[in-house]
């Protein structure tokens, strides 16, 4: 029988942490790559997915299963520290110049490709929109990020962000239409 | 249609979210204008690379770092609570109201004729219930000997008395 979300936190809330090893092993994955495309780089995506669990793990009484999945809210936790990372940090990132470095490091994770020359090709083409993600603003980039990499829905993006979904449409919009200008700049 | 709108129904357009008449706006559009068809052609694009954006696996002892850098208590108990409120009634500011704020209500009782005696309320908390109940009592009294004496009822009390008498 698979243990809920619901089931799985209030395990965590009595000190159960065979629950909270279940709950990092279940989604480490998620946040890790959520890091990795805020932030473009495999050791920061690391350090920071660290810090997103540990963050959850303080707060996690304030998760309520009726307000979402527990993925949602940890996104939400985690977007919020990411925001307050590039806050921090935003002098020292050099995302453009280190790419080449990450990208011959992607080769050792093995991403889901389904034959060499599609891999070629697709290795290629988020390579790209990868580059050009780093280019757009902040407020664009995570609501194309939410939707469109994460595949989150708009209404749960939109409580994500805390916005109105009609902001929220309106900046996956025009996130794309950035990206779409700055894929045909770069030719 | 003009460009602008074009553009800002993109999305919808290309998630097929579009009213089928504005879908034919937009399809009436395009083929007049070659910006608008490339921004789609982009746009689209984008999508499609956000479908097969490759998902890393995370090194296999990202887990294991994690959980074991998990404080195993985190979280406050009740010894904690206790702990911290009493921080805050020992802070300076906070003890400075209690302080006055038992000054002032004494001063307060002290002219309400209530002046209770702290050493044999500490020997006898019971006092306090007992003493309260002859302070309710004593009011009480006080308030029944007041609405007899009170001009209005002794009029009233006379009237009812002639009404008697009188019949």
């Amino acid at each position: 029988m698979q243990t809920t979300d619901a089931e799985l936190v209030k395990a965590c809330l009595t000190g159960d942490h065979r629950a909270w090893e279940t709950i990092v092993r279940q989604y480490n994955q998620r946040i890790y790559n959520l890091a990795y495309r805020f932030t473009g780089r495999f050791d920061e995506a690391e350090d920071l997915t660290q810090e997103i669990f540990l963050k959850v793990y303080r707060t996690l009484s304030s998760y309520r299963p009726e307000s979402g999945a527990l993925v949602t809210w940890m996104v939400r936790v985690g977007r919020n520290h990411m925001i307050d990372h590039y806050r921090k940090f935003k002098t020292e990132r050099t995302h453009t110049e280190s790419l080449e470095v990450e990208y011959d490091k992607a080769e050792e994770n093995p991403a889901r490709y389904s034959s060499p020359a599609q891999a070629l090709e697709q290795r290629e083409l988020s390579e790209r929109v990868h580059r050009a993600l780093q280019k757009i603003s902040e407020d664009l980039r995570e609501a194309v990020i939410l939707r469109d990499l994460e595949e989150f829905t708009y209404e749960e993006i939109a409580d994500m962000l805390m916005l109105p979904l009609g902001t929220v449409k309106s900046r996956i919009n025009r996130g794309r239409a950035e990206l779409a200008r700055l894929l045909k700049k770069e030719g | 249609m003009d460009c602008r709108t074009v553009e800002e129904l993109a999305s919808d357009y290309l998630e097929g979210a579009l009213s089928a008449d504005s879908r034919q706006a937009v399809d009436a559009h395009l083929p007049t204008c070659a910006v608008c068809t490339e921004l789609l052609a982009g746009m689209s694009e984008v999508l499609g690379a956000g479908r097969v954006f490759p998902v890393y696996e995370p090194p296999p002892w990202l887990a294991t770092r994690i959980i074991a850098n998990t404080p195993r208590i985190a979280r406050e108990s009740w010894a904690d609570t206790i702990a911290s409120i009493w921080k805050w009634v020992v802070e300076p500011r906070m003890a400075m109201g209690i302080f006055t704020a038992t000054l002032v209500l004494g001063w307060m009782g002290s002219i309400a004729g209530i002046s209770p005696n702290w050493i044999s309320v500490v020997r006898h908390p019971s006092g306090i219930y007992f003493g309260a109940h002859t302070l309710v009592d004593r009011a009480y009294d006080e308030a029944i000997r007041k609405y007899y004496r009170s001009p209005l009822v002794t009029e009233i009390q006379s009237r009812i008395e002639q009404l008697r008498e009188i019949s």
